[in-house]
């Protein structure tokens, strides 16, 4: 059982992607049983940049945000793993 | 921060083995040959002294919060690499050379982000060590040559398989303290200007050439280290004595040397890289793409130089109305305009390693490098066309020295009446220095070999094509299912 997380999540444009982004997104939710979070960011979020190479042409806003960007096709346990070492991050 | 004098006051202090024209060099700093290339290098620090290139020239070391020179920082962000274009524009629109030092700064940024991933793999600590390394080039402002380029022999075989096994560069024998190498680096640029070499395996490897799997820095004058320097088209014009005119460009220039590493002593802190074979790979193709980016601000500050004298060329013959040669000044904006671009593209795509600094967009990169082995050509042939024939038959200096002749040369080789005659040689020797004298090595050659020849980068954007993505593309557009 995973720690329960809400994730912001953000796609880039899709010019060039290198992997099926909404598959990837679809099966870490799956997997992880997390929740996509709407609404306007806050401070101390958790903001998850899909990216389809590594131009990662979606950057998170100015902020205190806890930001994790994907450039690549990952195994879905290994993105997992990153998302959470991400969480535990303190705020920048 | 070094002041221009510093830096060349710090050349004069290093113990170099040079040869020039089959003769060990006494001194490096003043042979009328190796001085030019010298200036365009103080070029880096005396612009990095004045406030209006304040912003571009310098930024503040992330390693230690000072104030550096640019040519020695790590990128922070994608600002940093846009930044680093234009630097190098400016300093090739000032010096119309190649000034040297970009290769360093490439070479600092692969190995800094490589050895922290070899680290990350193999619990190294090659990444502090290139730390505490590169802290100590920042605050002493150091030049450093990145080395690559092996002499590779023959080019179907692996450094292991070669009849000669120092045509890679390679450890021939390992001590508590360090390593013993051998080999040789070719083309290496500026190296004759520079404190430090900062050497790095040239291809991919495979488990068998772990020996050649080697990264390391040392200083230039380090025992066993010899330059063989090379030969540029006109070179010897800069023996002549007075020589100033037929120079084209009297300031600056730049250089190459075949540089030998006769069993030389490196201690184990300068190693970086010391048999991790699946890191080699890394390590060439960043230095690689950072050094394509490279082109795209360096030849295009040349390139606006050359196009400059076409221009002055055109009016001093009272040519410059004419609309075909309008045209040809245009076409080569355009095509310079369009280096810049790529070279500006891969920079502001750019984006973090895992270390933390930035690294370019490797496809617009080779992009970017790829149509500099092309756009300069055409650039080229253009001025070419632009300056007429007198460019290659006109007398030379010595000629107009001469009180008989100075009459008839001044006479029969003026173009339009208000402009000295002179000062129309002068730009022809100057579009002559850039297309096919000395500075054609940086401009013409090095275009298509530096960083890579075109096949190089024709190899990484095939690797990057993902034409899968754009055959589904096609694919849903025709409305094929499968």
């Amino acid at each position: 059982m995973q720690e329960q997380l809400e994730l912001h999540i953000r796609y880039c444009g899709g010019c060039n992607p290198t992997y099926d982004r909404v598959a990837l997104v679809s099966e870490l939710l799956s997997v992880s049983g997390w929740a996509k979070k709407g609404g306007s960011l806050a401070p101390g979020d958790i903001w998850l940049g899909v990216c389809g190479c590594t131009r990662e042409c979606v950057r998170p806003p100015g902020g205190h945000l806890r930001h994790i960007a994907i450039h690549q096709s990952i195994p879905v346990l290994t993105l997992i793993e990153q998302i959470k070492k991400g969480a535990e991050k303190s705020w920048e | 921060m070094k002041t221009s004098k510093q830096y060349i006051d710090s050349l004069k202090e290093l113990d170099l083995t040079v040869y020039l024209l089959g003769e060990k060099v006494e001194d490096t700093v003043e042979h009328p040959m190796i001085r030019p290339s010298m200036n365009s290098v103080a070029a880096t620090y005396e612009y990095a002294a004045m406030p209006e290139y304040e912003d571009l020239m310098t930024t503040t070391s992330h390693l230690t919060g000072e104030k550096i020179n640019r040519f020695t920082h790590i990128h922070q962000s994608a600002e940093d690499l846009v930044k680093k274009v234009k630097m190098q524009r400016l300093l090739g629109q000032k010096t119309a050379s190649c000034f040297q030092r970009c290769v360093g700064l490439d070479a600092g940024n692969a190995v800094y982000s490589t050895t922290y991933e070899i680290d990350q793999a193999f619990s190294t600590d090659y990444h502090k060590r290139f730390r505490e390394y590169w802290t100590m080039v920042q605050r002493e402002d150091l030049t450093v040559d990145g080395a690559m380029t092996d002499p590779k022999g023959d080019r179907g075989l692996s450094p292991a398989q070669q009849a000669d096994p120092d045509l890679f560069l390679r450890v021939v024998e390992r001590r508590p303290d360090g390593v013993v190498v051998r080999g040789a680096k070719a083309h290496q640029t500026g190296i004759v200007n520079s404190h430090e070499v900062l050497v790095m395996p040239t291809i991919a490897m495979r488990p068998e050439d772990k020996d050649y799997a080697i990264s390391f820095a040392i200083p230039t004058d380090t025992a066993g280290i010899f330059m063989i320097y090379g030969r540029q088209s006109c070179d010897t014009r800069k023996l002549e004595e007075g020589a100033d005119i037929d120079l084209g460009n009297k300031k600056y220039g730049g250089h190459e040397a075949l540089v030998i590493f006769e069993d030389v002593f490196v201690p184990n802190e300068r190693i970086f890289l010391d048999g991790e074979t699946d890191f080699v790979g890394m390590l060439v193709e960043r230095f690689a793409s950072y050094h394509r980016q490279s082109y795209g601000g360096c030849k295009v500050g040349v390139g606006d130089v050359l196009i400059g004298a076409a221009a002055l060329a055109a009016d001093y013959n009272g040519a410059a109305k004419a609309s075909h040669v309008k045209d040809k000044l245009i076409e080569m904006t355009h095509l310079n305009e369009t280096l810049y671009s790529s070279g500006i593209a891969c920079s502001s795509e750019g984006h973090a390693t895992a270390s933390g600094n930035y690294y370019v967009d490797a496809m617009l990169a080779n992009v970017c490098k790829q149509n500099v082995t092309r756009f300069p050509y055409e650039i080229t042939r253009l001025a070419e066309d632009i300056a007429g024939g007198l460019m290659v038959t006109m007398p030379g200096e010595q000629d107009l020295k001469n009180d008989y002749l100075r009459p008839y040369i001044e006479k029969y080789l003026k173009g339009v009446a208000e402009v000295p005659t002179v000062d129309r040689l002068r730009v022809l020797r100057l579009i002559e220095n850039i297309t096919l004298g000395t500075a054609a090595v940086g401009y013409r050659t090095e275009s298509m070999h530096g960083a890579g020849s075109p096949q190089a980068q024709r190899i990484m954007i095939a690797r990057q094509a993902n034409l899968n993505h754009k055959k589904q593309l096609a694919k849903d557009i025709a409305g094929i299912k499968e």
